[in-house]
């Protein structure tokens, strides 16, 4: 029970966050930031009893709300909590039009993103999975900057067509499984017990990867990714709260399927992965909008991510989670930061702004050091994540380690000429902008403690997640 | 029975009262009462289903009507003596009900559709429904003859125990018959009609036309399949799931540009036609839940549609729209689902990639149309909107696709 209660606690926060906005000003941030914070004391509560809570829904097909909570989706879980306490606290700036929805609309996707990261029952989380997306949409919609039709239709219909061949894969696998057993099942767990032969294997499986694989955003289905992400004040929040969900899917959903030896996709993924590292580098390096940037170097770690969900070591997958996490946490915060810029100068386009440190000199600091963070300085929690990647490739293949660890190197090329063209140089474009508020100091700055203490202790971190694996059984 | 009579004994006292004093209102609780007469004297689902539906369409209409200045028992009375004609259609057991039911069904349409004629442009509408009804209905009789030519009797269960030695005049006295339940189903290459129809008639007889009229054949279609299983099935599978595939793609594929809600809805009920003929062509009992459910779920989703069109309230017609998509936690999703289950079971394999091909096409269309809805600007609406109505169909589209009742 408990668990549901996890779910509908921001649900529960929404409707608050609507309500009491009219009545109070102001009040639906805090009430996004209570709920969340509320969130994370109930998921620690319960990681501690380690719970599942079944309940029926369509007995007659199986279908029941089946909800778990293992390391990888606590971790995970958290992830998102702390990301709606960030993404609520960076629309200030803007002069939001009603913004007990906008605030209602952020923590139903965090329900939507929750239960998806907690259901086991198939049904249930192909249901999660679309409608986490649709406070999404109405957000793009709403709230969105200039291109937003174009860009939210172009994310809607992907992510749809994406989710109606999840839809028609799970089918496959239920039906496979019926006609061995004669038992209708929904049940994870249970389907996994029974192992496909191999034509119907490479059709289930073909069905997630494309749905993950839109998800993740892997080359080349990554094309909704930059335009998306220009909508402010709205960009935050999709990389942060929601973008995660690819890579858990694939770590939930495929790594076992993987597994059971339906490896003749590997190979292209493998090349899929390196393409999307280097692609994204070269973008990158190539934008002009500095959220463009971000965006393309969130597709190069998620190549990276790709290449260490496809070692199927158990290291490689801590280190992803770890990334998954630390990347979430940089990049976020750093799309946070350009909005802090962009709600005042309307512009992030770095021909017409530059030499911002002279202007915002505590944002600069922050921006430097989440750079830092996100090329994987060590110290800070993303080299952490690379580092055991790295080390579970290399147990696979050297080739394949040296192309990932060109991430490294490229991600350090762009991730310098962004901060160079944005922050350094000569002032141009803006004359006198207000620099980051006392609260937004305290905000970042416990982000970069973050960063920091899982860069120089990440046992905690590992261990929860690792309990995973070793549940599942992952050689 | 007891509800047709009861439906046709109302349809007399309207009319015969409209003899002496004409009263908008007392049609419409007469009609009415009828129709709630008729509901709690019927026994199976597929009649509840055609009657609640009757009863919003009711609605819908007296709503509507109330904008015109003249009273319009012709109107009602059309409404209750074409419902009665779908329930005899879906009740029947042999060949000449069903013919009855039938014509009894569509004839009132005719002059429902014309009903303002000029006014509002309805006469192409009625002209080119009538002309192609009548057309599809000549060659149901055609179909239906050449069957009884080889079946030697016009009782649905003589003619299954007759099956067996028929030549091969079956066959195509079959293709006939499909013909003319193609055209009332709008089942592609018979749709042609559906847009202009759709587009040109009033809002309420375009909701009857979708909801009550597709529904009755499509339960009649049902019953007769499950009565003609193995037999006949065989033989025209492959034109039926050709007929659903091009449906399915050709509805959602012109669907991308139109403009005008209606037409668009039209094109949409074009390719959700295409989706209940998949679940026709699978065998066993999952055929009839699914059907049946698409069927409800249909229509509450489509009276949700035409009746927020009517109130002009934009959140619901999306919520419709959605729900006609598929997504989930919608009855439309629901519906998806239990044809895509009882396609799998039965391993369709062409049909589940078109029923995904066509549904990927679909999201875009839908989409289309929510935002260009909710972007549209608003407009002055005088009459009293039915917005309880408008909000009862939404929570039953929601409350359908979270749990369905097992039908």
């Amino acid at each position: 029970m408990m668990l549901f209660a996890l779910i509908i606690l921001p649900l529960v926060g929404a409707v608050l966050a609507w309500l009491f906005e009219s009545a109070i000003p102001k009040s639906a941030k805090w009430i996004s930031v209570v709920t969340s914070l509320l969130g994370v004391l109930l998921a620690g509560t319960l990681w501690k009893n380690s719970e599942e809570w079944r309940a029926p829904w369509f007995p007659q097909w199986g279908i029941e709300w089946y909800f778990a909570l293992d390391g990888l989706s606590f971790v995970l879980l958290l992830l998102v909590f702390v990301m709606t306490i960030l993404a609520s606290f960076s629309v200030d700036r803007f002069e939001l039009k009603q913004p007990g929805l906008f605030h209602a609309l952020l923590l139903s996707t965090s329900s939507g993103v929750i239960g998806v990261l907690l259901s086991m029952d198939l049904f249930v989380f192909f249901v999660f999975w679309e409608l986490m997306l649709v406070p999404v949409y109405v957000m793009c919609f709403a709230w969105g900057g200039k291109n937003k039709n174009f860009a939210t239709i172009q994310f809607f219909i992907m992510t749809q067509v994406s989710g109606l061949f999840l839809l028609a894969s799970i089918l496959l696998w239920v039906f496979v499984y019926h006609t061995q057993t004669g038992v209708y099942t929904f049940d994870y767990w249970q389907l996994l017990e029974n192992p496909l032969d191999s034509t119907w294997g490479y059709w289930v499986l073909f069905g997630f990867l494309v749905a993950f694989l839109v998800k993740l955003p892997a080359f080349p289905f990554h094309v909704w990714l930059p335009p998306l992400l220009a909508e402010a004040p709205v960009a935050p929040l999709l990389i942060a709260v929601m973008v995660k969900t690819g890579a858990y899917g694939l770590l939930r959903f495929v790594c076992p399927l993987l597994e059971m030896g339906f490896v003749a996709f590997t190979p292209y993924l493998i090349v899929l992965g390196v393409i999307g590292i280097v692609y994204g580098a070269v973008l990158a390096f190539a934008q002009t909008d500095s959220r463009k940037v971000l965006a393309y170097s969130t597709l190069s770690h998620m190549g990276f991510i790709l290449l260490g969900i496809l070692s199927q070591e158990e290291f490689a997958f801590s280190g992803v989670v770890v990334l998954l996490v630390t990347q979430a946490l940089s990049t976020g915060a750093l799309l946070m930061l350009f909005s802090h810029i962009e709600a005042q100068t309307h512009e992030l386009d770095m021909k017409k702004i530059g030499g911002l440190f002279k202007v915002l000199p505590s944002l600069t600091v922050f921006s430097l050091i989440l750079i830092m963070a996100s090329i994987g300085l060590p110290g800070l929690g993303n080299f952490i994540g690379e580092w055991l990647v790295l080390l579970g490739i290399i147990h696979g293949s050297n080739v394949v380690a040296i192309c990932a660890a060109t991430s490294l190197v490229l991600s350090a090329i762009y991730s310098l000429w962004l901060v160079q063209r944005l922050f350094f140089g000569p002032l141009q474009g803006v004359s006198s902008l207000i620099d980051l508020s006392k609260s937004q100091i305290v905000i970042f700055t416990s982000v970069i403690v973050l960063l920091v203490s899982i860069g120089l202790y990440p046992a905690p971190l590992l261990d929860i997640v690792a309990s995973s694996w070793q549940s599942e059984g992952v050689e | 029975m007891f509800s047709i009579i009861s439906l046709l004994v109302t349809a007399l006292f309207l009319l015969l009262s409209a003899a002496f004093v004409r009263s908008e209102m007392r049609a419409f609780v007469f009609a009415l009462l009828g129709v709630l007469t008729s509901l709690a004297l019927s026994t199976d689902f597929e009649s509840r289903l055609i009657l609640v539906s009757a009863t919003v369409i009711l609605f819908l209409s007296r709503e509507f009507l109330s904008r015109y200045r003249e009273v319009h028992e012709e109107f009602y009375a059309s409404l209750v003596i074409s419902v009665a004609g779908a329930l005899t259609m879906i009740g029947s057991q042999d060949f000449i009900t069903f013919f009855v039911g039938l014509e009894l069904m569509t004839v009132p349409l005719y002059g429902m559709i014309a009903y303002f004629g000029v006014r509002e442009r309805s006469l192409e509408a009625a002209v080119k429904y009538l002309v192609l009804a009548g057309i599809s209905v000549a060659f149901l009789l055609f179909g239906i003859a050449l069957l009884y030519a080889q079946l030697h009797s016009l009782r649905f269960d003589m003619m299954v125990q007759e099956v067996g030695n028929a030549g091969p005049l079956l066959l195509m006295g079959f293709a006939f018959i499909v013909v003319g339940i193609g055209f009332k189903l709008s089942l592609a290459p018979f749709h042609f009609w559906t847009p202009d129809v759709y587009q040109g008639a009033p809002l309420p007889v375009t909701a009857y036309l979708t909801t009550v009229s597709k529904a009755a054949v499509a339960i009649f279609f049902l019953r007769f399949l499950t009565l003609f299983e193995g037999e006949l099935i065989s033989g025209w599978y492959s034109v039926l799931s050709l007929m659903a595939i091009v449906s399915m793609l050709i509805g959602n594929c012109l669907a991308l540009t139109q403009k005008d809600v209606s037409r668009f809805l039209a094109y949409s009920s074009i390719a959700h036609m295409g989706y209940i003929v998949v679940a026709f062509l699978c065998s066993g009992t999952l055929r009839t839940d699914a059907v049946l459910f698409y069927l409800l779920a249909y229509a509450s989703s489509s009276l949700l549609a035409f009746s927020s069109i009517q109130a002009d309230r934009k959140i619901p017609l999306v919520l419709a729209l959605m729900s006609l998509m598929g997504l989930p936690l919608t009855a439309g999703f629901m519906a998806k689902f239990h044809i895509l289950s009882a396609a799998f079971e039965n391993e369709q394999w062409n049909l589940i990639a078109a029923l995904i091909m066509s549904s990927c096409l679909g999201v875009y269309a839908y989409l289309h149309m929510a935002l260009t809805t909710m972007q549209a600007p608003a407009q002055k609406n005088s009459a009293r909107d039915p917005w309880a109505l408008v909000w009862v169909l939404a929570l039953a589209t929601i409350a359908l696709g979270v749990c369905p009742l097992a039908v």
